[in-house]
């Protein structure tokens, strides 16, 4: 795409290159792996095919880049600000980050969860300095506005004796977002022109019911969300959590070697002991990704389950026929024998559901589930905040849910050092390395499984789903949507 | 580990009875036990040298096998009469295993995130001992303050109170360092948010 003047400094340049004129939405070759090679090849040069899957480096560090993504990106955008059981009672509110603005997310009282500017409508004081409470009402602290939890300002000290006759209190009500609460995720936006919130899921919305219902769909936030501050552009974490399988081999040696996700994971990730990961790709024209990831013997190309009894890797064995019971058939297909499942809902909510054991935990614990959503929130072009709630199943014990919260905390939280960290070192060093004159004369590359995967049209989910491992299919469809939305309205 | 220090181990029971610890709230503060500040400051001050000198093996050898770490969630609320830190939630939690696992990341070509290692430095102090309902356990609380670099573009510096319960060790130590064990320890971060810098520490 071309920058509009001003933007940045490449006046006129190509820039975000990630344009698709012929892989656009679902439409992603597929081809069988035996001629694949060859016919990319004799299709087009190199030059042609790396152009039209790359990225400016720019994007991941430039301010000028992400003011767009500001305005362009997330203020088109539904994005996840957390869970409506986060505020059960009226009055409940937790102040969250928006694009770049601060709002709040209140619980009034009709019980109608609102999203609300955090900031009074006089003179821009923010209204909420602390992250969490319950208040009726929000009253700033400079001149004394205050606005009900619904965002009416219901108060205007010296209104009839200081302002004018016609003074209109409603002109002044909070900027209130459009909220859908969807199966306890709260999304806002504060487009008009957004499509309603399940429209906006598109294919997407079939693999979170299928990931919500397999647990009878009833979950719950466990504690007050982690927060931290990560080195890195935003989108840096996000393409990692969209689909980034090929990293894990080198990244996250050291945590293979230590045992921390068990023989199971580790050797099919490793191709060990004739085991292999086989994963399902799954990028949707809306730029929701799923990755998918079942551990088969060797050598095998798609998934052959034995599914008379179906299996949830890290739930007790004696909840399996219950989980079941719950879910339809396809649903069935998707979540049995799965090991792993990762993605992210555009622009930037990720998710992640994988198992540990008694490597971090002790001797006698079995293999447990936990399934961590997040949020990633620029805080300047090349810092992030990430934001992680973990979410436990209603249904199961209370030793459970601690268990699986505690494996989460010890792994993949903020603080995880035997995994965690080593993703924060190596985008802290992408963010070290391409900031640089010639660091970013070059682009970031998208190309690896192009045209490589299988269509995996015995898959029971719907959108653009792909056999391949190995891939950037998934990092493909969130850059593509974020360069159109880049693009529109230059 | 010098012998001495493998003898001590060895007084310590190596089965976990009864619920794991973190499914146990932290224990209120007894009564104030101010004669066993100057040995407790000691052990306190050996053991943070252990963990800045790279003494790892010395520094788990004063964990307790039910050693439970935990980082919990601080939170920012309206009044300041209300607690500044979740109960129940965690930014991290560690066992001692998890921890010898970490600190053996040293000695891993691959464990990019301790390579180069970085340099952690504790300074503890105001250490107070309270005692507990439990004989021969206590609770010591200290302010901590941390820093850890790591080259030009890593540098982290960060402030906690710190809550340590440890058990004298059925030994009688003449030097006062190493008679007690660490049975718990949590760390209350000043800051909400912090950076990822800042949790790589392990205060």
């Amino acid at each position: 795409m071309r920058l509009p003047a001003g933007t940045s400094g490449r006046a006129g340049g190509t820039v975000f290159s990630l344009l698709l004129p012929v892989i656009v939405a679902t439409a992603e070759k597929t081809a069988t792996r035996e001629g694949a090679r060859k016919q990319m090849g004799e299709a087009e040069s190199w030059a042609t095919t790396q152009q039209e899957h790359r990225v400016d480096r720019r994007a991941f560090f430039d301010d000028a880049v992400l003011d767009r993504e500001f305005k362009q990106v997330f203020a088109e955008s539904w994005q996840l600000l957390g869970f409506a059981s986060e505020l059960p009672e009226a009055g409940d509110y937790v102040v969250r980050r928006m694009g770049n603005d601060s709002v709040i997310v209140a619980r009034d009282e009709r019980h109608d969860v609102r999203v609300l500017l955090n900031s009074c409508s006089h003179r821009g004081t923010q209204l909420c300095r602390a992250t969490f409470g319950n208040a009726a009402h929000f009253r700033c602290s400079y001149h004394g506005w205050t606005y009900s939890n619904d965002g009416g300002l219901v108060g205007v000290p010296g209104l009839r004796t200081h302002y004018p006759g016609n003074f209109n209190k409603e002109y002044f009500n909070l900027p209130s977002a459009r909220v859908t609460n969807y199966r306890d995720f709260i999304f806002a936006t504060w487009s008009q022109r957004a499509p309603a919130l399940e429209e906006y899921l598109g294919d997407f919305r079939w693999y979170l019911d299928a990931m919500l219902d397999l647990a009878g769909g009833e979950w719950e936030v466990y504690g007050p969300p982690q927060r931290s501050v990560m080195t890195g552009n935003w989108k840096i974490v996000t393409d990692n959590f969209s689909g980034d399988g090929y990293h894990m081999q080198t990244t996250h040696q050291a945590a293979f070697d230590q045992g921390i996700y068990g023989e199971t994971l580790a050797g099919g990730t490793l191709g060990r002991d004739e085991l292999d990961l086989i994963a399902v790709n799954i990028g949707t024209r809306e730029g929701h990704t799923v990755r998918a990831g079942y551990v088969v013997p060797k050598g095998r190309r798609t998934l052959d389950r034995d599914l008379s009894e179906p299996a949830y890797i890290g739930y007790p064995r004696e909840v399996w026929p219950q989980f079941t019971s719950f879910q339809t058939e396809e649903q069935v297909r998707f979540n049995s024998h799965c090991e792993v499942v990762h993605g992210m809902v555009f622009p930037n909510a990720a998710f992640l559901s994988v198992s540990h054991d008694r490597v971090i935990g002790r001797e006698s614990d079995p293999l447990t589930k936990y399934v961590v959503w997040r949020v990633h929130t620029p805080l300047d072009a090349r810092h992030t905040e990430c934001t992680y709630w973990t979410l436990v199943p209603r249904m199961m014990s209370e030793e459970w849910k601690r268990r699986s919260y505690g494996f989460q905390a010890r792994s993949q939280s903020a603080g995880g050092i035997l995994f965690e960290m080593d993703d924060f070192e190596n985008f802290a060093r992408i963010d070290g390395g391409i900031r640089g004159v010639i660091g970013h004369a070059a682009h970031t590359d998208f190309t690896l499984g192009l045209g490589l995967g299988e269509a995996a049209t015995d898959f029971p989910g719907p959108a653009s789903a792909e056999y391949i491992t190995l891939s950037e299919h998934n990092q493909r469809a969130f850059y593509r949507r974020w360069s159109e939305l880049m693009e529109s309205g230059s | 580990m010098n012998e001495t220090a493998t003898l001590r181990a060895a007084a310590v029971p190596a089965t976990i009875t009864g619920p794991p610890p973190e499914l146990l709230p932290f224990p209120d503060r007894g009564p104030r036990r101010p004669e066993l500040d100057a040995p407790l400051s000691q052990f306190m001050i050996e053991e943070a040298a252990a963990l800045d000198e790279g003494r790892y093996q010395d520094w788990l050898g004063w964990l307790a096998d039910e050693f439970i770490y935990q980082v919990p969630v601080p939170l920012l609320r309206e009044d300041p009469a209300l607690s500044r830190h979740s109960d129940g939630a965690v930014l991290f939690e560690a066992t001692k295993k998890v921890l010898e696992l970490k600190l053996g990341r040293v000695g891993l070509r691959h464990a990019w995130s301790d390579r180069p290692g970085g340099v952690m430095r504790h300074f503890v102090s105001g250490t107070r001992v309270f005692g507990l309902d439990q004989p021969g356990s206590l609770r010591a609380d200290s302010n901590v303050l941390a820093t850890f670099n790591r080259g030009r573009e890593e540098s982290a510096l960060a402030t906690a109170a710190r809550q340590d319960i440890v058990r004298a060790d059925g030994t009688d130590g003449t030097d006062g360092t190493a008679r007690y064990r660490l049975v718990r320890r949590r760390v209350l971060l000043d800051i909400e948010v912090p950076t990822h810098a800042q949790l790589s520490i392990i205060f």
